[in-house]
């Protein structure tokens, strides 16, 4: 898939996942991954970029004897997954148009 | 690959990374390996699930670079800055400047006020010499110098006609240059504070 459009998708599917609530690395990883084609190690550089952009924060808590790093959207984050929504209303009709040029015979 | 081939693997490939970045890059896949084999998986199969660690590697710095890209300070900061600068070291310049400009529009304001005393002034001594002249010339003509009354009458009934156009005239002039003296005041007040949003949203 071309970089940009992934970059794009990735982030707005991370922040997607957020907005239901704080989650972990694995459990992100899981979510994405029911709904788009990665591997497990895909997310770590997108979560990296994304909390430098202040898209999100993370704090560490204790689970079973280790620590395990937290992820939560902040506001920042939400804005841009709202501003994402309008922008993918837009890509979704351009992508409808260019599925439909793929059906063989219309008859 | 185990586990910790895996990991020893992507600690080399992060050469050049900051210690503190380091062990957050580690940090997150040791966390990965870890819930992975809670959910039942063998490191094998965690391994056969994850990118190479050079390919980790790689993505970090894109992703990294990407981040700091977008929060370089760009063309429009830096001439802000620039902008500041200037303004701090042409003040000694800038406030005489200032001030000058500020005496013109005093003077010019001055001159507008001279201008409307002048035009009072005429209307009211026309005015009052017309009365005067109209009165007087009415006595005249009864005390039997008709002639020199109604030239006298005349001279008061030009007289109060010149006061009342110079009282329209300045009248009319007055009001156009105040509406454009509020006008002036206006555009000034929403110059600043365009500037100031502008300001606040940057």
């Amino acid at each position: 898939m071309d970089a940009q459009l992934k970059r794009g998708l990735l982030d707005a599917c991370v922040l997607s996942v957020l907005s239901r609530g704080e989650s972990y690395g694995y459990k992100i990883a899981q979510d994405a991954m029911s709904v788009m084609e990665l591997s497990e190690s895909t997310l770590y550089p997108v979560l990296r970029r994304m909390e430098q952009q202040g898209f999100l924060v993370t704090r560490h808590q204790e689970y079973g004897g280790r620590l395990r790093k937290y992820y939560q959207m902040t506001q920042n984050g939400h804005a841009r997954l709202v501003s994402f929504r309008g922008e993918w209303r837009e890509i979704k009709r351009a992508v409808d148009f260019i599925m439909e040029e793929d059906t063989p015979d219309d008859a | 690959m185990t586990r910790e081939a895996f990991m020893n693997q992507l600690r080399e490939q992060l050469h050049g990374f900051s210690p503190a970045e380091v062990s957050r890059v580690l940090e997150y896949y040791d966390e990965l390996f870890s819930d992975s084999l809670e959910a039942g998986k063998t490191e094998e199969e965690i391994c056969a699930g994850l990118d190479a660690p050079q390919a980790i590697a790689e993505r970090v710095r894109v992703e990294l670079a990407f981040a700091r890209a977008e929060q370089a300070p760009s063309a429009k900061t830096v001439n802000t800055v620039l902008i500041i600068l200037l303004s701090v070291f042409a003040l000694p310049v800038g406030i005489p400047l200032a001030f000058a400009l500020l005496m013109v529009l005093f003077a010019a304001a001055m001159v507008v006020f001279a201008i409307a005393i002048v035009c009072f002034t005429l209307v009211l001594a026309f005015g009052a010499c017309g009365v005067v002249f109209v009165v007087f010339s009415v006595y005249t003509v009864f005390t039997g110098l008709p002639l020199h009354g109604f030239a006298l009458l005349g001279a008061g009934l030009i007289l109060s006609g010149l006061s009342l156009v110079f009282g329209v005239l300045g009248w009319k002039v007055m009001r156009s240059l105040l509406k454009g003296c509020v006008k002036l005041m206006r555009w000034m007040y929403s110059a600043v504070t365009r500037k100031n949003k502008k300001e606040a949203r940057t």
